[in-house]
């Protein structure tokens, strides 16, 4: 996500796709637990969108 | 990728929960896209619901007895079953002729086959028909001159079976190819995944190979 973001920029996939890059940076230095965590809250938010375009 | 980290970090039944709440996760978003999507949607999302089913079959079976295998063509080797092999490292790799990874794992298996068979280990390479060509019983044995060809050709030593549809590869999460499950001595599920160059996978073989309780 670049600084320039704006509030309308920050769309389920980007927050999901940041999530999984900090997912594999935490996972190359062997933080697992930290890994883990992020890709816990993307996983959330991934399925979050099924429930909004859903409702 | 969650789920293996999970494992990584010895929570099982973290990594079971994750992946049942996912499969159905992905089996809906699949649904969602044969209905709607683009064919590289609909494929996208097939491929990914199948794989995490997969994934999902294998990590259910980590800790757990085997399931007994019934196979009625071997190609290579003696019939035998999970049960047969108890006291045994016994290693089954799923492949197909059409697998072009699977094609290059024959020498690296026939490499370890060589080195650790006196160690106790014994791999059980299995296919399946995939009726490619019709269905018909002339097409069947196209098929299965294929995987005789295929196996001849890499001078396997180590056993060859050949099942008759995909039961048994549902039920090991190996609908994806390659896939590997180590089993140990007593009969128990202690790896399934791709096998290869996983770090995970050469851990567990070296420490069930050389467990001999």
């Amino acid at each position: 996500m670049s600084p320039e973001s704006t509030v309308a920029d920050i769309t389920p996939q980007v927050l999901v796709s940041a999530g999984l890059d900090r997912a594999a940076e935490f996972q190359s230095q062997g933080k697992l637990e930290e890994a883990a965590a992020e890709l816990e809250q993307s996983a959330q938010a991934a399925r979050a969108t099924l429930t909004i375009s859903s409702s | 990728m969650l789920a293996d980290i999970y494992l990584a970090l010895g929570r099982l039944e973290d990594a079971r929960t994750f992946l049942s709440e996912e499969t159905a996760f992905a089996e809906r978003i699949s649904q969602v896209m044969q209905a709607t999507g683009t064919l590289h949607q609909k494929r996208s999302a097939m491929s990914g619901y199948l794989q995490i089913r997969d994934r999902t079959a294998q990590i259910g079976l980590l800790g757990n007895p085997a399931p007994e295998i019934d196979l009625r063509m071997w190609l290579v080797g003696n019939p035998v079953t999970v049960a047969d092999l108890r006291g045994r490292v016994v290693m089954l790799e799923f492949w197909a002729t059409w697998c072009k990874p699977c094609q290059e794992m024959f020498p690296k298996l026939t490499s370890l086959h060589d080195q650790e068979s006196k160690n106790g280990l014994e791999i059980l390479a299995i296919t399946r028909h995939y009726m490619a060509y019709g269905g018909t019983l002339e097409a069947r044995n196209e098929e299965l001159n294929l995987i005789r060809k295929t196996v001849g050709e890499h001078g396997v030593t180590f056993r060859v079976a050949v099942a008759d549809d995909e039961r048994l590869q549902s039920t090991y999460g190996a609908n994806g190819l390659p896939t590997v499950v180590l089993i140990d001595r007593k009969g128990i599920v202690r790896y399934a995944g791709p096998g290869g160059e996983d770090p995970a996978f050469a851990k567990t073989l070296t420490k069930y190979l050389s467990a001999h309780d």
